[in-house]
């Protein structure tokens, strides 16, 4: 069966789409989102470890003036 | 080696040569260092194949990595850019002193703390704990959230508890104690004024409990006013220290002033002179020119007999109307002094006139406080100046607390940042008035002995997570969180704060508007061009604001007191007994630092001992005891009884026996149970808490092993310090040592490009450790524990060895940094089989981690004793917050690997980008390792020996400079430059 250029096109477009989706689907989703928190691919929020144990949450001070490296 | 080379050992029994001594430094490495258990066994050929299974079955195991995600920022914050760091500028506070720091953070966490390079007076340095206290930070043991009666509760329930005890005390008129650590804030102070004045019941206390009450006693009886001495050591010539130890890394500004007149280029050169009497050995004794052991009770005669003696043979006139009572001629020889070295101090001090100055430590007696006061009065020294210190609750105050909380008479008591219930000589009347308390509450970051005895204990910002300013003087300084807080906590001036606005006040918010605000009104100059915004960020990217020098309070000494502390000082008969000698903890200060392993593990920088506190004694004591290193002995003094540890120290004066302050803790997984507690012989007399006399000292059964580094990594025999008096120093450069030029079968190394080496100044580096610690920090280096540095196996990179000279009583003391010499022919890269340790093109010695198999050959063949073995996982183990605390920049070391010393190469390569980025050359100054970067003295210069104008090379070329063990052919790339001392009597300078 042939199929019109258009809708090969197409096709190589959702492809391109579906693969990291599959793969990497926290990722990509975290990522159009628009998370604030990395977000990790086993299906896990990032800032649960393996014992259970909360992640101190690292973010940078309010107010602060830094030197740049 | 010259024949007239002076002997220098490192122990009693290397001095004594005893067997084991001997033994020991045939076989190089304690025999715990390098035998495990099984090597001892008898193994059977079915033992050893069952052995080769296992081993077979545990290594294929062993062969699978926990699976870990990196997972990249989805939305990164603007101010982080991966891999490059970022730099906040704050405060370290410790008690009524600061340290304006420098905090580095990689990706948000603050992962090293190094000096403010704009401070005027500290340029870039800070103590050993600012450095280590970051570890404090990502301690596990932190308070979480807030808890009532051991229960997770929450902020806004203890709000309502707290508002509700100080609505009926401000009704009722009872009384709420605040009881905190000192500080010298002037915001915070401004903060708890008023809290006062919202609630005048409020009774306010600032306690610390390992400084001694005399020092404010001596000056109040000598000028009738509360002002603290500060010395100006950079104008200081002569310098005579009555127990004082200003070089132990507290002050990294002292240690730069004196170390700067200790540095000649070349034999003609001056040099300043530091004369010491105390009792046990410091390490400021251990720098001192001319040292004498003495009883510290007997200071204060001393130096009252020293201003008779100045007076009658020196023509220094005493101030109008002191008079001294009869003086014995022979005071200073009863104390061990010869006439003709008492002679020539009190001739000394009198030439040096106003560049002459007294110093008196902290814990000393009042009455020598008062005696220095006169001394440096007499002299019109210019090397000290004045200033009003601020109030700190006396241990008497503490006890008037105790009989009011027996009484009822607080309805609460907020314990905010210290510890009574560990920290008070009698904490058990303290714990039983306190619990007379109906509400109770600690605020703090750790559940420690005293937040056990509160019902509401309250989580605190670490000081990286807080606000603040510091400083009364010329020069604030500013604090800024680096990280925003790790968890439900607060800051404590923001407790404070919610609860004035409960009582009506009308305050900011929180402490950051509260700081802002104090700022606009009493800081910004009214004629300042930039809008309050940029003048107060501008401060923020500095952390120093400097402001116009404040006026010195004038001082007039009181004729009268001086006079009657003399008779009082001079007639005083010795009591029987030990005189005790109690001092703050050199790694963990009053205990606030036990639970931080970095310290702990830390030498001391005298007795190099780790993990505890035992009771240092002179050696002939000790041998009329009978008691050697680490046997128990029973202490006794005032009904309270203690059985310790015993080091013998070498120098310590007869009848002195110290014990450091700030162990013996019963909370904290790291703190607990280390050493004894010594606040227990504290005195409640203000005149001298800190010197006891009539200790009883007797032998117990039993003995420990103790955790010390001294006798560790020997190199017996060699040629490995130089100290020389300034006449030995002009004699060595007529007469250089021959230079050993050895052939060699290896082809020499080639650099096209830089060859990176070191100089260490001998005669700057005192020893305090803030190179030790800086590169445990930046270096990843592991916590081992007290059992593995029993065998041997701490992992510090650095190392400061003391080596001791002359008779056992009263030995000269030489320090040396000891650390990876980067040998061109290095030994250790010879002997390694996998190639794992190798040169590079620009001169390091340096490690591929993942090849090393752990032969541990280049440890057996390297002379200078500097490379360590990870014989246990101690990394991996480590877990969130912990592990926080890693520099990306250095790859942790998993079991079975050899570390040492890189130069610090992530700096070197850091220097070689930003150089490449900015289309340049390599500067000298640009790359500083954590330890030259740490170092108060600047004694370590690391730089381009290829470049004959780096500092580095034109050090090296100095008559002092020497390469340690260059006789077996090494090639180091570090030149040490001879330790130097100014005796004033020939023939030798401690005895």
């Amino acid at each position: 069966m042939k199929h019109s250029p258009r809708r090969l096109i197409l096709r190589d477009v959702a492809t391109l789409f579906a693969i990291p989706l599959a793969l990497r689907p926290n990722t990509i989703l975290g990522a159009l989102s628009g998370a604030d928190e990395p977000v990790a691919d086993n299906g896990k929020p990032i800032r649960a470890t393996g014992s259970g144990l909360i992640r101190p949450k690292i973010a940078l001070p309010k107010g602060s003036v830094m030197r740049r490296g | 080696m010259s024949e007239q080379a002076p002997k220098y050992w490192r122990s009693l029994e290397e001095l004594s040569e005893s067997s084991r001594a001997r033994g020991a430094a045939e076989h190089e490495f304690l025999p715990e260092t390098v035998d495990d258990s099984l090597s001892a066994a008898t193994v059977s050929r079915r033992g050893f194949l069952g052995l080769i299974g296992a081993t077979a079955a545990v290594a294929t195991a062993a062969c699978t990595s926990r699976e870990r995600t990196i997972v990249p920022y989805t939305k990164r914050p603007k101010e982080i850019i991966p891999g490059v760091a970022n730099y906040y500028a704050s405060t370290f506070p410790e008690g009524s002193r600061s340290y304006s720091v420098l905090v580095k953070t990689r990706e948000g966490r603050p992962i090293h703390v190094t000096g403010n390079d704009e401070h005027p007076e500290l340029r870039g340095k800070t103590s050993p704990r600012a450095v280590a206290d970051i570890a404090s930070l990502y301690d596990p043991d932190r308070i979480r959230m807030p808890h009532f009666e051991g229960r997770p509760s929450n902020w806004a329930e203890a709000e309502k508890a707290l508002t509700a005890a100080l609505a009926v005390a401000k009704r009722e008129g009872k009384a709420i104690l605040l009881l905190t650590s000192a500080s010298d804030s002037p915001s915070r102070q401004a903060l708890l004024a008023n809290f006062k004045a919202s609630l005048p019941t409020l009774e306010h206390l600032s306690f610390e409990p390992a400084l001694s009450d005399s020092q404010v006693l001596g000056a109040r009886s000598a000028f009738d006013a509360d002002v603290q001495m500060r010395a100006r050591l950079k104008d200081a010539s002569v310098i005579l220290s009555l127990g004082a130890d200003f070089l132990n890394g507290e002050d990294p500004e002292a240690i730069a002033d004196f170390t700067a007149q200790r540095r000649p280029a070349n034999p003609v050169s001056s040099m300043n002179r530091l004369w010491v009497l105390e009792g046990p050995l410091s390490l400021t004794g251990a720098n001192a020119d001319q040292r004498f052991p003495v009883l510290p009770s007997r200071l204060a005669a001393l130096a009252f007999a020293l201003a008779h003696e100045m007076n009658a043979h020196n023509s220094v006139p005493l101030p109008p109307g002191v008079t001294l009572p009869p003086i014995p001629e022979d005071l200073g020889q009863n104390q061990g002094i010869p006439k003709d070295a008492w002679e020539k101090l009190a001739t000394d001090l009198a030439t040096a006139k106003s560049k002459a100055v007294v110093l008196c430590g902290a814990g000393m007696p009042a009455e020598a406080h008062t005696a220095a006061h006169l001394l440096n009065t007499m002299l019109g020294s210019m090397a000290v100046d004045y200033r009003t210190s601020s109030t700190r609750a006396s241990l008497r105050d503490i006890e008037g607390v105790i009989n009011r909380m027996e009484v009822g008479k607080y309805t609460a008591a907020i314990l905010w940042g210290v510890n009574p219930s560990y920290a008070l000589p009698n904490a058990e009347q303290w714990n039983a008035a306190f619990a007379k308390v109906p509400l109770r509450v600690f605020v703090g970051l750790f559940d420690d002995e005293s937040a056990a005895q509160c019902n509401w204990v309250l989580p605190s910002h670490h000081w990286l997570e807080s606000w603040g300013d510091f400083g009364e003087h010329e020069t604030l300084t500013l604090q800024q969180p680096a990280i925003a807080p790790l968890y439900d906590s607060r800051q404590a001036e923001d407790v404070v704060l919610r609860l004035i606005k409960s009582l009506g006040t009308a305050v900011p918010d929180d402490y950051h508007a509260f700081l802002r605000q104090r700022w606009q009104k009493e800081l910004y100059p009214a004629d300042s061009p930039l809008p309050f915004d940029r003048f107060f960020d501008a401060a923020l990217h500095d952390g120093v604001l400097h402001r116009e020098p404040t006026v010195a309070p004038p001082v007039t000494l009181r004729a009268a007191s001086v006079s009657d502390a003399a008779v009082r000082s001079v007639v005083k008969a010795a009591d029987a007994g030990f005189e005790l000698v109690l001092r703050p903890g050199t790694q963990v200060y009053d205990g606030r630092y036990g639970n931080n392993g970095w310290l702990q593990e830390l030498p001391d920088p005298i007795t190099k001992n780790t993990w505890g506190n035992p009771l240092s004694l002179s050696v002939t004591d000790a041998h009329e005891l009978g008691v050697k290193n680490g046997d128990l002995a029973d202490l006794e003094l005032s009904g309270v009884q203690l059985r310790v540890p015993v080091f013998v120290q070498p120098g310590q004066a007869k009848g002195v026996i110290s014990l450091a302050l700030g162990y013996g803790r019963e909370k904290g997984t790291v703190a607990r149970a280390v050493g004894v507690n010594a606040f227990r012989f504290v005195s409640l007399d203000p005149a001298s808490s800190h010197v006891r006399q009539g200790a009883k000292l007797s032998k117990a059964m039993g003995s420990v092993r103790l955790a010390m580094t001294q006798s560790h990594h020997r190199m017996e025999g060699r040629d490995i310090v130089r100290s020389f008096t300034l006449a030995e120093f002009a004699n060595e450069a007529k007469n250089p040592r021959k230079k050993v030029e050895l052939t060699t079968l290896y082809p020499d190394q080639q650099f096209p490009e830089h060859k990176w080496g070191m100089t260490i100044d001998l005669s700057a580096c005192v020893g305090c450790a803030a190179c030790v610690v800086s590169c445990q920090s930046e270096n990843n280096i592991a916590v081992v524990g007290p059992e593995q540095v029993e065998r041997g196996r701490e992992m510090h990179w650095i190392r400061i060895d003391s080596y001791y000279e002359g008779a056992e009583a009263n030995p000269k003391v030489v320090h040396q940094p000891m650390l990876c010499q980067h040998c061109d022919s290095a030994p250790c890269e010879n002997v390694c089989p996998v190639n794992a340790t190798n040169h590079s093109p620009d001169g390091l010695n340096q490690m591929a981690y993942n090849r090393c198999v752990g032969t541990r050959y280049c440890a057996n063949n390297c002379p200078y004793k500097v490379r360590r073995y990870n014989f246990f996982d101690y990394t991996s183990e480590k877990t969130e917050p912990a592990d926080l605390v890693y520099n990306p920049e250095v790859t942790v070391r998993p079991r079975g690997v050899m570390e040492k010393c890189t130069f610090c190469v992530q700096r070197i390569q850091d220097a070689k980008m930003r150089a490449k980025v900015e289309h340049r050359s390599m500067r000298d100054g640009d790359i500083v390792p954590a330890c030259a970067a740490a170092c108060p003295s600047d004694a370590i210069i690391f730089g381009d020996l290829k470049n004959p104008s780096s500092r580095a090379s034109e050090l090296g070329a100095s008559k002092r400079g020497y390469k340690v063990i260059e006789e077996v052919g090494t090639r180091p790339a570090i030149t040490y430059l001879a330790d130097l001392k100014n005796p004033a009597i020939v023939g030798g300078s401690h005895e």
